[in-house]
């Protein structure tokens, strides 16, 4: 992106000022090299997301946004229905609540390391993952009902886990306001047998060694010291959410002239969320989330499985569970006044502060953990949300390092089977069905997340807390 | 038809073939397609998924409606849709 346009704030803030259509300026949160790396397109389209009516304070992109379909990944904006204020199906993405979910195991890198390939092995045996595959529940209309009215609540209720999990879960949960019978037959029929997998492309599972700590203190209040082991999986909504992205983006842009709504790009298909099909949305996108939120409960459980088998030492307890794309109703000081808007995460983390009431006891007094992904070679963080963040960014955060890289181009610049040895070489064990998608997903495609986050850590979006490398990574 | 509707109609089918793909577990690979009144009626041939044969790497999500075009030239037909991974 060219920077001369950009008004430069501070190191790692730039805005677009307001023009034309636009109701509020344009904010990118990043450093110079990274803004500099993003594509033209992202600064077109974060000026597109500020015409939506009811847009509040400013259009955000954190570090890692790119270049999405209508929002910007990595796109932050909050609508307020008093002033006519919208519902996005395209600012909300295609993998409703895709997210990223942390486990401690309680022990040490060096137990694992002699037990690291039967680990992975049985990682691989245990979590379906890749195209086409299928978990072993089946659930029928009435448990797919509970399902997606109960998000991991239901899976608790059935099993896969414990209550101690759920506080550890955005929403303790099960997101409330969810309206099974607005999701069509096609996206129940397409996660009938999807409970309980990965899936493909950028979703992974991984056990991690914790490889640095920058802030001693949040750390201990995390229960995360270096050289611990911890498991991480990052996956969303499967079938189900992509069905109800594609049938309500399909719906909105065909209605939004209707409801005398300009869409300057029609992915940013919308609807006030005063109106019947922005109600019938929101409670079909909040099934969605549940259907995450129980993916990863019912995934943690099947991880626990693969662990007692072998490390019976191990005892995996949820550090948090944090989701990417969303619409939620949250309060904000927005002109001097606190009021409920509902804020859209494209790509970017909710990053609560300490002291926020949504937090359980545990973490109240400390903040969020923010789980940044990072590549099957380089690095994951843990970082902690900053009551800063609430007046920067609606209390948002970056998500993860973003590709640099098509998957065409990745595919013509390495082979699966030389990225699967190279790590190897490296310790790091790679268990996945398709050699091609190892080689679309090698570590080379994408940013530097180490940059990402730093730049997050600079402007308080949120602080780095610890590094997390991989030692085993089972993908999709 | 418009070119509008038509554009949406391209949609429609591709997300229509990736229901069928996921629910089916298949792949296609020879269609037959009429349009008639802006209606699609099409049969899809293909097999169901065989992970070392066709090493899929990535699901498909849905069609988005970005850079989507359908457009008449002297050469035919051009159509142009992202789909979501």
């Amino acid at each position: 992106m060219d920077v001369s346009s950009l008004v430069r704030k501070s190191d790692c803030e730039w805005w677009i000022p307001q023009a034309g259509a636009m109701r509020v300026p344009g904010v990118i949160y990043a450093s110079e090299a990274l803004v500099r790396e993003m594509d033209e397109k992202v600064r077109e389209q974060i000026t597109n997301v500020a015409m939506l009516p009811g847009i509040q304070r400013a259009s955000y992109a954190m570090p890692d946004a790119h270049w999405g379909y209508g929002f910007p990944i990595g796109g932050v904006a909050a609508f307020d229905p008093q002033e006519g204020g919208i519902v996005s199906a395209g600012g909300v993405g295609f993998d409703i609540s895709c997210g990223v979910r942390t486990l401690r195991t309680g022990v040490t890198a060096d137990a694992i390391e002699p037990l690291k390939r039967d680990l992975a092995h049985q990682l691989s045996r245990s979590v379906p993952a890749g195209v086409g595959s299928r978990g072993r529940i089946h659930l029928d209309d009435r448990e797919l009902d509970a399902m997606l009215e109960g998000g991991a609540r239901w899976a608790v209720q059935r099993g896969y886990g414990t209550e101690a999990d759920l506080d550890r879960v955005e929403e303790h949960g099960c997101m409330a306001g969810a309206v099974a019978s607005s999701v069509s037959f096609k996206a129940r029929h397409r996660q009938q047998d999807e409970m309980g997998t990965l899936g493909s492309g950028n979703h992974y599972l991984e056990v991690q060694r914790v490889a640095e700590i920058y802030d001693p203190d949040v750390a201990r209040g995390f229960g995360v010291a270096v050289d611990d082991v911890v498991v991480s999986i990052h996956c969303g909504s499967r079938g189900l959410g992509h069905q109800i992205g594609t049938e309500f983006l399909k719906e909105m842009a065909i209605a939004a002239p209707g409801f005398g709504i300009t869409l300057p790009d029609r992915e940013l298909a919308c609807a006030p969320v005063e109106s019947e099909l922005g109600r019938r949305y929101l409670g079909a996108m909040r099934a969605g989330i549940n259907c995450a939120l129980a993916n990863r409960q019912i995934i943690t459980h099947l991880v626990r499985e693969a662990f007692a088998t072998v490390l019976t030492q191990a005892t995996l307890t949820l550090l948090y569970d944090v989701s990417h794309n969303t619409c939620k109703v949250e309060t904000h000081v927005c002109n001097g006044a606190a009021k409920p808007v509902f804020i859209h995460r494209k790509g970017a983390t909710r990053a609560l502060g300490p002291g926020h009431p949504e937090l359980p006891d545990g973490l109240r007094a400390i903040g969020q953990p923010v789980l940044i992904g990072g590549t099957m070679g380089t690095a994951s963080y843990i970082l902690v949300g900053t009551k800063d963040a609430g007046r920067l960014s609606f209390s948002s955060s970056c998500h993860g390092a973003g590709r640099a890289m098509s998957r065409h181009k990745a595919l013509h610049t390495w082979k699966g089977r030389q990225v699967i040895d190279e790590l190897a070489g490296r310790g790091i064990i790679v268990k996945s069905p398709s050699s091609r998608g190892v080689a679309e997903e090698a570590p080379g495609a994408y940013k530097d997340v180490g940059a990402v986050v730093d730049a997050a850590d600079a402007v308080g979006l949120s602080r780095k807390v610890a590094k997390l490398v991989p030692l085993v990574c089972v993908k999709g | 038809m418009t070119l509008i509707s038509a554009s949406f109609l391209l949609v429609e089918w591709l997300n229509a073939l990736v229901y069928e793909m996921a629910v089916r577990t298949m792949l296609f690979g020879d269609f037959a397609v009429e349009i008639e009144g802006g209606e699609l009626r099409a049969t899809a041939y293909g097999e169901p998924v065989d992970l070392v044969r066709h090493e899929p790497a990535v699901e498909i999500k849905g069609a988005t409606l970005t850079a989507l075009q359908v457009a008449e030239n002297p050469d035919g037909w051009r159509v142009q849709c992202v789909v979501d991974v």
